[in-house]
């Protein structure tokens, strides 16, 4: 009895399958000219969705987005579309950040395609083929919690150089951001500079915490009294009325570090001429204007209305033009990820 | 920190903690034998809800705790400890509850003892046969406990701010989505899954093999009923209950109304509903399958088989997700590659090792003889008799399956990485969007769901138990 019924459920599921595999067939033959355009998208979906809704009204062509999940769960949209590589179904990535689109870039996943709408976008924050583009950015900052010191650089740099870092924060640099900010400062500093760097942070009792934003949260509840974090995620904690203030994070040479969003086709994607019309969207003035007017306050890098832009925009406008290039840091990613892998497994 | 070190420090915590939780899972045991009626009922339901609070409830509450212990190594193992003990003697305790306590009696165990040589070989079967006698159960417990503990992976991520709790678990995720190469993590696995097995291997032997032995006459667990004896059980069982229950219930039942609000107003709500039902299926199918397949490696597979059957599910979900998108993107799979095919594959596979547990009890529960007594007595002339069947297998035998399907059903709709690595695109289960939630820090919408996913199962068991006898009973007549 129990074999029968377990045959009837199993040929059940598989016959489901089969279905699927047959319905997502027929709705690509029978609606052509209306595909369904698939979409790995790492920006947050509070964000997100309601512009790629947006572009849904106005194109007529169905959006299916795949989000990121949770930085402690996901293994990445990079790593899937490595893997699926051969055999894609996603058309076009919106990435949160750039230098995985650059792994993308160079692992031969993209599709170059030059989108009239990224002439507004300045030429440091877009690959010069049109393998990706820039838009919509962030900036690594040190957040403060004005309760327990002052907001200044000096007092950072007095407090980054004390014998005692731990009511001091930083994500775990394997991910997110923070991995694009070793990255930079791998490109700028070479290899043994940040080996150095990191070992001496940890020697001095930095916490190694699990994401941006439980950094935020630490100084936010005055457990650190400093850490590394994102624009949006600093925005989080000054929202909620906590006594925290930002600066910018520079390299040793003084620049900043701006992360801005990406986005790129597909390699053999199934609805090319629909992803291109997506791209033109999200390039375009109007989203990253919504971008900043958004909670997480995107900084915009093309020329916008600067009467629309909140007003804390204008300080990290001037923070984002000091930005490092992240060219050599796209080059060196893999070899600070490798190194993070080693010194976390101990090899 | 190097994978033996973590490993070591996680076993040593799973042992201990195994350890720890068994006496007051026994005086738990002794208490539910030794009082019935509605005293009994409750303090069964009070001492096995920890088992059924979502880890993400429980890992979202205590993690602003943990970011505040941050500054004590000490303190954080201790906070994870504890939220580890009040499930693992929930655990211990169902194993207890389920277990047939002895093959040997206690008056063989007595007669032994009246025996006056000592030596080596008087000891010996002294241990063999308290082994196979009232200790049977306890060692089953711990045993099964280690295993829990071990593989124990939401808590410990959520309540991991900075190196503490260290778990394995979080360990070997990390070092496999930091770039690890597959193979080399796959080798970690390995250990882990030989450590697995050698707690699962004595583990299968201790269970009975065939009839259920008498579980009244053991006086092994006798107790005195007295108040005495039930304060400190009640302490601990409320103790669990505030800590995992009331507190996260309490702690956010505020946001969560007000996400249900926000919800409702957005006509949200019956979207959310759907969301939820909807992922429920998959799981609901898997469990099925993984409870029928247990069933029938039980009946007929060799031990062997039984074993390779289960080694996928004890490597954890990570690495069952991994393995299948490999395997979905070969030509042969990969027309199957963005169907439903591949993640209920995956949580087949997870929940098997599991199945095979329950399924085993269930056989255990209701030995061969009785059960084939019950099938004799459905043809009985007696219209009575066979209702009086009716009842009786309704009882002894659907519901306990249907019961074990829901618990397989829990354990696949709640885990994230086999649904996060194999979904189709267009389908979003309710518990990453749990996740994404927390991360952006919605914590309204995200409660107001929590809640919401964790009724809505327990609703749609009671209603599938409901429709399953009315059919039941309508194919009798």
């Amino acid at each position: 009895m129990n074999r029968i019924v377990f045959v009837i459920v199993a040929a059940s599921v598989l016959l489901y399958a089969l279905f699927e595999v047959w319905r997502g067939s027929s709705s690509e033959s029978a609606d052509s000219d209306q595909p369904t355009l698939v979409v790995y998208c790492a920006h947050d979906a509070a964000f997100a969705e309601p512009l790629l809704k947006a572009f849904e009204r106005e194109s007529g062509i169905a959006v299916q987005i795949r989000f990121d999940e949770e930085a402690n769960k996901s293994l990445g949209l990079t790593n899937l579309l490595l893997t699926e590589r051969d055999n894609p179904r996603c058309d076009v990535f919106w990435n949160n950040q750039t230098l995985g689109t650059m792994r993308l870039q160079q692992a031969g996943v993209l599709q170059p395609y030059r989108s009239p709408n990224a002439e507004r976008i300045p030429e440091r924050f877009k690959d010069p083929d049109g393998h990706w583009t820039g838009f919509a950015a962030r900036l690594r900052v040190y957040l403060i919690n004005t309760d327990r010191m002052p907001a200044t650089e000096e007092a950072i740099q007095e407090r980054l150089e004390s014998d005692d870092l731990s009511r001091v924060a930083i994500a775990r640099p394997q991910f997110g951001t923070t991995l694009s900010h070793y990255s930079i400062l791998a490109a700028r500093q070479g290899m043994d500079w940040l080996k150095s760097w990191h070992s001496d942070l940890h020697a001095r009792g930095i916490r190694e915490v699990r994401g941006n934003s439980m950094t935020r949260d630490l100084v936010a509840e005055g457990v650190c009294d400093l850490a590394f974090t994102d624009t949006d995620d600093a925005f989080g904690a000054i929202d909620r009325g906590r006594p925290v203030q930002m600066l910018p994070v520079r390299t040793p040479t003084g620049q900043t570090i701006c992360l801005p969003n990406s986005v790129a086709l597909i390699r053999n994607a199934p609805h090319p001429e629909a992803g291109r019309q997506l791209i033109d969207f999200l390039l375009s003035e109007s989203v990253e204007l919504q971008l900043a007017q958004s909670s997480a306050r995107q900084i915009p890098l093309g020329p916008i209305d600067e009467s629309q832009l909140p007003a804390e925009l204008t300080e990290l406008q001037s923070w984002a033009k000091q930005a490092a290039d992240l060219t050599g840091a796209a080059e060196v990613n893999q070899q600070v990820l490798n190194w993070l892998t080693a010194e976390h497994t101990g090899q | 920190m190097i994978y033996w070190e973590v490993l070591a420090w996680s076993v040593l915590r799973a042992v201990s903690l195994s350890i720890v939780a068994l006496p007051p899972a026994v005086a738990i045991h002794r208490q539910l034998r030794h009082h019935s009626g509605f005293g009994r009922r409750t303090l069964l339901v009070l001492s096995l809800l920890p088992l059924f609070v979502p880890d993400l409830v429980i890992g979202f509450t205590y993690r602003l705790t943990a970011s505040r212990l941050m500054h004590s190594a000490i303190a954080t193992e201790l906070l994870y400890a504890g939220l580890l003990l009040f499930r693992l003697t929930a655990f211990q305790l169902a194993v207890l509850l389920l277990m047939p306590v002895s093959g040997v009696s206690d008056s063989s165990v007595h007669s032994w003892n009246l025996i006056p040589r000592r030596d080596p070989s008087w000891w010996l079967m002294a241990v063999r046969l308290r082994m196979q006698g009232p200790w049977r159960p306890m060692v089953v417990g711990v045993l099964a406990g280690v295993l829990i503990g071990l593989q124990e992976f939401e808590t410990a991520a959520l309540v991991q701010v900075d190196q503490h709790p260290i778990a394995l678990s979080v360990w070997l995720f990390d070092a496999h989505a930091g770039g690890e190469n597959l193979l080399i993590s796959l080798r970690y696995v390995a250990t882990t899954v030989l450590l697995q097995l050698a707690l699962l291997v004595p583990a299968f032997r201790l269970l009975p093999k065939g009839e259920a032995a008498d579980t009244a006459a053991d006086s092994a667990t006798a107790a005195v009923r007295s108040w005495t004896r039930l304060t400190p059980v009640l302490f601990f069982v409320i103790a669990g209950i505030l800590t995992l229950v009331v507190w996260p219930v309490w702690s956010n039942a505020a946001e969560a109304l007000i996400g249900f609000k926000v919800q409702f107003a957005r006509g949200e709500l019956d979207r959310r509903l759907v969301q939820v039902l909807t992922s429920l299926l998959p799981s609901a199918l898997a469990a099925v399958l993984s409870l029928l397949a247990a069933a029938i490696l039980l009946q007929s597979a060799r031990r062997w088989v039984l074993a390779c059957a289960v080694v996928p599910g004890l490597c954890g979900s990570l690495f069952i997700s991994l393995l299948l998108l490999g395997l979905f993107q070969l030509p042969g799979f990969r027309i199957f590659y963005d169907t439903s095919l591949p993640m209920i594959l995956g949580m087949f596979l997870f929940a098997l090792p599991r199945a095979v547990l329950l399924a085993y009890v269930l056989r255990v529960l209701l030995p061969q003889t009785s059960r084939h007594s019950l099938t004799l007595l459905k043809t009985a002339q007696s219209k009575s008799v066979r209702q009086q069947v009716e009842r009786l297998w309704w009882r002894f035998v659907e519901v306990r399956w249907l019961i074990a399907a829901g618990i397989l059903t829990h354990w696949c709709f709640w885990d994230v990485a086999i649904v996060s690595n194999l979904r189709p695109v267009r389908f979003e289960p309710t518990v990453l969007r749990l996740y994404s939630e927390m991360h952006w820090g919605r914590s309204e919408d995200l409660l107001a769901t929590t809640f919401l996913a964790a009724i809505a199962p327990v609703f749609v068991c009671a209603v599938a138990a409901a429709v399953w006898r009315a059919f039941a009973k309508r194919r009798r007549r």
